[in-house]
């Protein structure tokens, strides 16, 4: 764990939310679908930010949690984006 | 169109502009230009998401160190086998390790380990797969001699055996202060090729195998000696504290010669004095003594004519001694050079602090009935000794960096005795809140090393005291009264916090949240206002 | 319709036509997905407030911006960019010389709070009075650069702009 990790792994957890919110409310006012899979999206990688950073202090969730399922992230966000492309 | 000259798009003035034009076999091919720069668009925004995503994952990722680790391997030409004798670091996968040159039959799971076996036919070479560098190659050093002239400075070469030698497998390390010599850099090594411009003291080395080929001596003395000569070791370990030094105990020194490919264990030696071992020194031989002890301490090589420090003490670490020249060096390599035909008179001195000294005069008087030293090993494991002085037995239960774990229990009798724990100096953090349990309750700080060395002056109640050293930690526990006891020690902050110091980094992660939201919310702000 | 939403339709057309020089109408609507009458009502009223020209050719006419943009002035763009004097505003571009009350009837304010705004708008040179018999009538000073204005620089919305980033994204 060093600084540059810290920084980072906060930054996508702040900008992730913050995008999730955004998404959210976007989708309220112009109820598009394609929105939902956007916000679904967001809270993936908020998810995947928060757990990054308890993974900062407690090695157990890094390991047990993070490591192996990272990929698993990656893919779940890749799939709804795909679906919201195919959305119209 | 067919046929016409390809022209850009744009200069079709009655073609409507919202197209892009692209010319094939038989014409122009039109392209709505929007529905262009919405695929534009679309990938843009795919690739950005990509991105992001390759950089989360790879900030999880663990890369492996660049920096080369020191393994050393040893050749036993009967079983063609090489076994690792040493690691320095215990986080080495064995998939690191590539061979260059060679069929080995190689471990390929796990992390090296010391006493790990390689099996081999023929020369090998391995390397350090993440950058390249040679760890072990049994290619033979080459046989060269060399002609020193003092005089003009010069070093040449008298005879070598391998032609295909080139220069710049040759380098030079300096071993006392500075040196200077000027190695050829092209070609290859041939009889009456010079080495110019040398002064001081150095070594040459054959890079591929690691091994001297010579050493040099250019400074003032006038002689002319470039040969190596012979020489025996003989010793004694003391222990120093302060201006006292007095016998050294429990210290067991091993001398052995490493030859090119093997092992010999010469002598085994448990007491405190290597006497009248004497061990014929080859030329370019490197023999090591390794060091036992129970305590940690500063380990000083002297002799007449001064004291030269080499290292922490550390248990079974090996130290090198080779015999070159006149005079006595030690050098950062941890090598000592001793006198040719004269032997070396070698005394190791290993500096204790005033704690140990008392504890070891309550060893001595009794009070202390038994003590046990825990360090953190060569091959990554955390290695304890037990010693009894007074029927009080000590089992350990778990030891792991921040928590030790321990039954005491009396063969004897049932009164109070104290107990001793030497630990590493990183096992427990002096800016942790350490808890000490007796039984399962925490017990409180003795007020001095005297009243912790009393276990009956406070009556039913058992009491600690750390002492930090510079090498390690020394923690005395008095126990009033013997039945068996459990005695954890454990420091509050324990596994949870990693090594930036955890309160610092917790407060560093709020900070940059914060900072980041403010940048986030206001950019969307000031994005409002334009 | 709304003012607004008939506003932001505007704003719509005013873009495409921008961007695109010489469109028809029946392609505008088409873009837009409306019906071409109500396109046409549109560009009726922009070219009315002189935003818009017409070149008429056989068959169809083809529409295209008028002239220079003209210099923003932030602080009627400040004004406006608030909710109740930009629908005094709008309000007012459809109505020519109302009365305090008429305004009062279309826009949910407190009579005082109505006043106020009007006030300022006086000030920043948007709204003039006129004064006639009994009753003052409330007029916008300069229809054509208001318009302008008001397609021009839409202010930002959060939302719609995310929504944007995403409503393209498609096979289609």
């Amino acid at each position: 764990m060093d600084i540059t990790t810290i920084v980072i792994d906060a930054c996508i957890t702040i900008f992730s939310l913050g995008l999730l919110i955004v998404s959210l409310f976007s989708y309220r006012k112009y109820k598009n679908t394609k929105l939902l899979f956007v916000s679904l999206i967001f809270l993936v990688f908020f998810v995947k930010g928060i757990l990054l950073s308890v993974g900062l202090f407690y090695k157990q969730i890094s390991d047990i949690i993070l490591n192996p399922y990272t990929e698993l992230f990656d893919l779940v966000i890749l799939v709804m984006l795909f679906m919201a492309t195919l959305k119209r | 169109m067919k046929g016409a000259v390809k022209t850009p798009y744009f200069l079709f003035e009655d073609l409507p502009r919202s197209y892009l034009y692209i010319k094939i076999q038989t014409g122009y091919q039109r392209f709505k230009l929007k529905k262009v720069k919405k695929m534009i668009k679309k990938l843009t925004i795919i690739g950005l998401i990509l991105t992001l995503l390759l950089s989360t994952s790879s900030s999880v990722t663990q890369g492996s160190t660049d920096v080369t680790p020191t393994i050393t391997f040893l050749m036993d030409d009967e079983q063609n086998t090489l076994t690792v004798t040493y690691v320095s670091q215990p986080d080495i996968p064995w998939t690191d390790i590539e061979v260059a040159e060679g069929l080995p039959s190689m471990p390929f799971i796990g992390n090296v380990t010391v006493g790990d076996i390689i099996h081999c036919h023929g020369p090998i070479i391995l390397r350090y797969a993440p950058n390249g560098e040679i760890l072990y190659s049994s290619e033979f050093t080459p046989d060269i001699t060399f002609k020193q002239n003092n005089e003009e400075n010069k070093l040449i070469v008298k005879e070598i055996y391998q032609m295909n030698t080139p220069w710049s497998n040759i380098t030079s390390i300096g071993l006392a202060g500075s040196y200077t010599c000027h190695i050829p850099t092209f070609g290859f090594v041939r009889a009456g090729d010079v080495i110019t411009d040398c002064s001081g003291v150095f070594s040459l080395k054959y890079v591929p195998t690691g091994k001297i080929i010579g050493t040099f001596d250019f400074t003032d003395s006038g002689e002319e000696t470039s040969e190596v000569g012979y020489g025996w070791v003989y010793g004694k370990v003391l222990l120093k504290s302060g201006d006292t030094t007095y016998p050294g105990k429990d210290v067991t020194v091993f001398v052995n010669e490493i030859n090119e490919n093997s092992v010999n264990q010469i002598n085994e030696d448990s007491s405190s004095e290597i006497q009248a071992h004497k061990t014929l020194l080859q030329k370019d031989t490197n023999n090591a003594i390794q060091i036992q002890s129970i305590q940690s301490g500063r380990v000083t090589f002297t002799n007449e004519n001064g004291e030269y420090n080499i290292s922490n003490l550390k248990i079974g670490t090996y130290y090198m001694i080779r015999v070159v020249k006149n005079k006595i060096y030690s050098s950062s390599e941890k090598f000592i050079i001793g006198k040719e035909n004269e032997g070396i008179e070698v005394n190791l001195v290993i500096e204790i602090s005033d704690t140990r000294l008392q504890v070891d005069r309550s060893i001595e008087s009794g009070d202390i009935g038994g003590e046990i030293n825990i360090q953190f090993g060569n091959n990554s494991q955390y290695e304890h000794e037990i010693t009894i002085y007074d029927g009080i037995n000590i089992r350990p239960v778990e030891i792991t960096r921040g928590k030790i774990s321990l039954i005491v229990s009396s063969n004897e009798s049932s009164v109070g005795k104290t107990i001793a724990i030497t630990v590493d100096k990183d096992m427990f953090n002096t800016a942790e809140n350490i808890v000490v349990e007796y039984d399962g309750e925490a017990i409180s700080m003795a007020e001095n090393i005297s009243d912790v060395l009393n276990p009956n002056n406070d009556g039913l109640h058992a009491e600690y005291l750390f002492t930090y050293g510079a090498n390690a930690t020394e923690i005395l526990i008095s126990i009033p009264h013997f039945s068996e006891h459990e005695i954890t020690i454990f420091s509050l902050a324990g596994e949870a916090i990693e090594t930036l110091g955890g309160v610092t980094a917790v407060l560093l992660y709020i900070t940059i949240c914060v900072v980041a939201a403010v940048f986030f919310i206001g950019a969307i702000f000031i994005r409002r206002r334009l | 319709m709304d003012d607004i939403l008939e506003l932001n339709t505007r704003r719509k057309i005013y873009n495409i036509v921008a961007k695109n020089p010489g469109l028809h109408l029946s392609r505008i609507a088409e873009i837009l997905n409306m019906r071409i009458s109500l396109a046409e009502y549109h560009l009726v009223y922009l070219e009315k407030n002189q935003v818009v020209v017409t070149v008429k050719e056989p068959g169809y006419s083809r529409y295209y911006i008028k002239g220079e943009v003209g210099t923003e002035n932030k602080k009627i763009l400040a004004l406006l960019r608030q909710e109740i004097p930009l629908k005094i505003v709008l309000f007012l571009l459809n109505n020519i010389n109302s009365q305090h009350r008429d305004i009062l009837k279309n826009i949910d304010v407190a009579p005082s709070t109505l006043s106020y705004h009007l006030r300022k708008l006086m000030k920043n040179g948007i709204v003039a009075v006129q004064t006639y018999g009994e009753g003052k009538g409330y007029s916008i000073v300069n229809r054509e650069i208001i318009v302008r204005l008001l397609l021009k620089y839409k202010p930002y919305n959060l939302f719609e702009s995310f929504k944007d980033v995403w409503v393209d994204l498609t096979v289609d």
